[in-house]
């Protein structure tokens, strides 16, 4: 049982089907039932940002917004969070 | 008594119901009180005090194995599910486990603010030995990897 925060070029691997993300779901299985996975709400801002940047209409941001929601998200604003960054 | 529901009553509820999510993951950690004995149903109380209702997924949990977290602090991964005021009406957990240092982060629940107009559309039962293959290569754009990593790197550079 893990706990993982993915990051910003983690999530776009894995919503662009990449090699590098498909490694790391076989090797590590973030999404598996019994381990923890969510995503920094830096993360939400990122991707909603690329979107606008990107010059998208309101179905395609609709649609990233909705595949966003499938995966909680967290404030990282946190003391926990600071000290497993600074330790790895 | 009669009451008459004004049209602009009507269109703010639509509105706010359009706005609002149905349905969220979650991560999030409390402590675990399940005060109906017998009833698939728990409490999780938050640090301040905030109690959110539960259920448990059957298909994934045995409430049965649950009666020993009674009153101990745990986290809980799973959906929360809102009412059309955007308020968080039931978390429905996958997954239950004994909270643990660096589970401080999941002690507050992040929601969407009903004003960023987000809208679930996630339907039917979802488990998270799917979740993988739901968002597997579902970026909206033609954009590459590359491309896509390149303006992560240095926003601003479009176009």
């Amino acid at each position: 049982m893990a706990r993982y925060l993915l990051d910003s070029g983690v999530l776009l691997g894995y919503l662009r089907a990449s090699p590098f993300a498909a490694y790391i779901d076989q090797h590590f299985s973030p999404f598996a039932l019994a381990n923890i996975t969510a995503i920094s709400i830096v993360t939400q801002g990122e991707l909603r940002s690329l979107a606008l940047q990107l010059h998208w209409g309101s179905p395609k941001q609709q649609a990233l917004k909705d595949t966003l929601l499938k995966i909680p998200y967290i404030d990282i604003n946190h003391d926990a969070i600071f000290q497993k960054y600074a330790e790895n | 008594m009669r009451r008459v529901m004004y049209k602009t009553s009507v269109a703010k509820a639509q509105k706010r119901k359009k706005n609002s999510p149905t349905l969220q993951a979650v991560v999030v950690s409390g402590f675990f009180a399940a005060p109906e004995p017998g009833r698939k149903r728990f409490q999780l109380v938050m640090k301040n005090g905030e109690k959110f209702p539960g259920k448990i997924d059957e298909r994934l949990i045995d409430f049965q194995n649950l009666r020993k977290l009674r009153g101990q602090q745990v986290t809980i991964k799973g959906m929360l599910h809102f009412q059309a005021s955007g308020k968080p009406r039931l978390l429905e957990a996958q997954m239950i486990t004994l909270w643990q240092p660096g589970d401080e982060a999941f002690e507050a629940i992040s929601v969407p603010l009903p004003k960023v107009q987000i809208r679930a559309q996630v339907h039917g039962a979802r488990t998270d030995r799917n979740l993988a293959a739901e968002i597997w290569g579902k970026w909206p754009g033609n954009e590459s990897i590359d491309q896509l990593l390149d303006m992560l790197r240095s926003p601003d550079t479009t176009d």
